[in-house]
């Protein structure tokens, strides 16, 4: 051994001090602070992939320029149907990202934390949620601008594929667990978009060709069958077991 | 990153043992040590935790040191069988104490609480590259001592 290596060892060994006899008991008796609801809610912001808030700010842009780009003067709704035509890549934006968990067997990894897999979704989807509705506020203010509808029909306008496509790929989700969700996920997004243009074609303007009434009961039955597809969702999370995906 | 108190109990014990040189006290200190690192509500997520720990652990036994009934206090003897090994632990720790104290710190975090160099630099808030160098001079100064006592015979 040389003399370097030596000295290092006889220096460790100099300070060797009996084990403790109180270490046992203070550890038991020790009170750790656990992360509260809100510390928790800003470390799933973390957990998100960054570029999933930049494809929504990309989306969003693409929205607010198609729609100041189009002349006022000769405008017409049927130009700016692709509007609520693109609000499920909005949907399709969050889904891929709530369905990871499922997409690369993370369920159990999750379960060991001290929030169910249920409580992460829900935060992560009340984290995504909030700013898709940010950028769906943004939207109705420059349609307001744009058009002289009111502001009842441009949120028909918005909300009702928005709910759509909620709707439909939380629907999937219930039903289809593995690695594929994704792509039934875009299934349902685009169908609701091409659905959303042809209707457009077809009708002229789909919000007036039938009535108010009808719209707004699609809009309040969408929203009731979206929390019961949730609270689904939600459930359905709690039903894993270890090792059984 | 948070800390793993069971895994650093013993070592944040010793160092207090290291500065203060009374079992009792330094455990007590130790967990003190932990209780006020934890009630800073900070345990989870901060940054250099391990360096926090070590600065709440070195103003602890400075806090006792500085009290006025403190007096210093010689080293305990260990229960120890060997009467060689007492010797030459007696031997290691009189070579260390004749270091300057910050090198004697530098030696004490590297080789008995085995820290990695760039923990070290967070904890002392030096360079590593000056904890290297100084580290070096450390050694060099023990082995001088050293060969005095005929350690290297």
């Amino acid at each position: 051994m040389n003399k370097d290596k030596k000295l290092k060892l006889e220096i460790k060994s100099a300070y060797e001090i009996p084990e403790s006899n109180r270490k046992k008991d203070f550890l038991i008796n020790l009170e750790i602070p656990k992360i509260n609801f809100y510390e928790f809610f800003i470390s799933q912001i973390k957990y998100i992939r960054k570029r999933i808030f930049f494809i929504q700010l990309v989306v969003m842009l693409i929205c607010l320029i198609t729609l100041l780009s189009i002349d006022s003067t000769s405008l017409n709704i049927k130009y700016i149907s692709i509007l609520p035509s693109a609000i499920p890549f909005f949907v399709l934006i969050i889904a891929t990202e709530i369905s990871r968990s499922i997409s690369y067997n993370m369920t159990e990894l999750e379960m060991t934390t001290k929030y169910s897999l249920g409580q992460i979704i829900i935060v992560r989807t009340a984290i995504l949620g909030s700013v898709n509705f940010i950028f769906l506020i943004f939207l109705l203010i420059s349609l307001k601008l744009k058009l002289e509808y009111s502001t009842l029909i441009l949120s028909l306008y918005i909300f009702i594929p928005f709910l759509l496509t909620c709707f439909g790929s939380l629907y999937v989700m219930n039903y289809i667990r593995n690695k594929n969700v994704n792509f039934y996920c875009a299934g349902v997004s685009i169908s609701v978009s091409l659905a959303n243009i042809l209707l457009y074609n077809a009708t002229g303007n789909m919000y007036n060709y039938l009535s108010v009434k009808f719209w707004l009961i699609l809009l309040v039955a969408l929203i009731v069958g979206v929390i019961i597809q949730a609270k689904k969702f939600i459930r359905s999370t709690e039903e894993y077991n270890w090792n059984s995906l | 990153m948070s800390i793993d108190i069971n895994a650093h109990y013993d070592c944040i014990y010793k160092y207090c043992y290291f500065k203060i040189k009374n079992l009792h006290i330094a455990e007590d200190l130790a967990q003190e040590t932990f209780l006020k690192f934890i009630k800073q509500g900070s345990y989870v997520d901060r940054d250099k935790p391990l360096a926090y720990l070590y600065t709440i652990a070195k103003n602890t036994c400075i806090d006792y040191m500085r009290k006025p009934n403190y007096a210093e206090l010689t080293e305990e003897i260990l229960a120890e069988n060997d009467f060689e090994k007492i010797e030459l632990k007696r031997v290691i720790r009189e070579a260390i104490d004749t270091l300057p104290s910050d090198e004697q710190e530098l030696v004490f975090l590297r080789y008995v609480n085995e820290l990695k160099i760039g923990d070290i630099a967070k904890i002392t808030g030096v360079s590593r590259f000056s904890i290297n160098r100084k580290l070096k001079k450390a050694l060099e100064g023990l082995k001088l001592v050293l060969r005095e006592e005929d350690f290297f015979e």
